[in-house]
């Protein structure tokens, strides 16, 4: 208590020192202060994050179109579940501190424990995706930029109708594009 | 996710932004406080 009222004090009182140097220190303060919270947000960003606590998950996506593939392009955990957007990330980052909570009880401290949760999560996730109609796909495939000349049949069947009208999104029909799908009886249109 | 806890993950997320605002102004003062009063700009007069 004594600290921060000394605190206090000192910041009431005025400075003697040049309005310049107070501005400036303001400035390299706020800057200071960004670089470090951006850098925050980065780091918590990164796929060696995620692994810390979803190692089965890692494992899986290797075999996947999303690690490797002919153009090298990658999409990281992050370019599919952490939103772009300023807004909508810090509130899905904020959301997230609910998983170091679950984590912290043990949700899916095993494998076979992951397992049999996962489906749940698969479940909100795609409820998510839905939501807003899968932005983070859109992120990199973009509806308008599809050559469907370079398509095969069965896409562009499903992509100049469904897709195209905003009855369906892309995580309606592509699920389990990045990960193993739990089990899917009595998730609709799944048999 | 049920609506209440939708309500409930909405509204902290977004009380976070101006609380990030006001950590960041308060660490940002707290360190030029800090500097300032190495020198002698803020004893007692
Ligand atoms: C502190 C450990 C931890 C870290 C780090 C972590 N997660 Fe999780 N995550 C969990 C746990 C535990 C759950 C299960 C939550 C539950 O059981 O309700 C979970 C659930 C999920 C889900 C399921 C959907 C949902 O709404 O719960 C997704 C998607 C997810 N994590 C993605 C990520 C991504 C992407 C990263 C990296 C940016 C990440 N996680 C980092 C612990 C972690
Ligand atoms: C980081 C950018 C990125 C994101 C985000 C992304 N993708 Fe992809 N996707 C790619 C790349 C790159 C390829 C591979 C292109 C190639 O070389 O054929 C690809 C390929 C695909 C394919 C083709 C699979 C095949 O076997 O030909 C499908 C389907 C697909 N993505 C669906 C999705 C869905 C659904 C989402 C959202 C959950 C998504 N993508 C998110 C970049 C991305
Ligand atoms: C109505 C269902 C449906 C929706 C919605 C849908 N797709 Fe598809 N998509 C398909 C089908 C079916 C295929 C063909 C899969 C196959 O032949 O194995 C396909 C194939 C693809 C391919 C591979 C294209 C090729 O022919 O090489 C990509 C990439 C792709 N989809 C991305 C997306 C993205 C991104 C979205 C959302 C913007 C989306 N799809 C929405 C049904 C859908
Ligand atoms: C191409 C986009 C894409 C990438 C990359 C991706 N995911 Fe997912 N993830 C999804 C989708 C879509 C779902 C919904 C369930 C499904 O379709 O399999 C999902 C579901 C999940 C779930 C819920 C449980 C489950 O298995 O369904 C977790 C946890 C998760 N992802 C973590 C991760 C982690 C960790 C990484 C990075 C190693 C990652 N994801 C990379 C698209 C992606």
């Amino acid at each position: 208590m004594k600290l921060v009222s000394n605190f206090w004090r000192k910041l009431c009182k005025p400075s003697n020192a040049a309005v310049g140097v107070v501005i400036g220190m303001g400035f390299v303060g706020g800057i200071l202060f960004w670089g470090a919270f951006n850098t925050g947000m980065e780091a918590t960003n990164s796929e060696a994050f995620c692994a810390s606590c979803h190692e089965p998950i890692v494992n899986e996506i290797k075999e996947t179109i999303h690690y490797s593939n002919r153009s090298g392009v990658r999409a990281i955990c992050s370019d599919c579940h952490v939103p772009h957007n300023w807004a909508d990330k810090i509130v899905r980052k904020v959301q997230a501190s609910k998983e170091v909570f679950a984590f912290v009880m043990g949700n899916i401290s095993t494998e076979e424990k992951f397992y049999a949760r996962r489906k749940h999560l698969a479940l909100r996730e795609w409820q998510r995706m839905k939501e807003n109609d899968s932005q983070e796909c859109r992120n990199c495939h973009d509806f308008d930029f599809m050559d469907f000349s370079e398509q095969g049949q069965r896409s562009v069947k499903q992509h100049s109708t469904a897709l195209a009208s905003g009855e369906k999104t892309c995580v309606d029909c592509h699920k389990g594009i990045a990960h193993q799908l739990p089990d899917m009886s009595d998730v609709p249109g799944w048999q | 996710m049920s609506t209440l806890e939708y309500i409930i993950w909405q509204i902290l997320g977004y009380s976070a932004m101006p609380l990030i605002l006001l950590i960041g102004f308060v660490g940002v003062s707290v360190f030029t406080v800090w500097i300032l009063s190495l020198t002698s700009d803020k004893e007692r007069s």
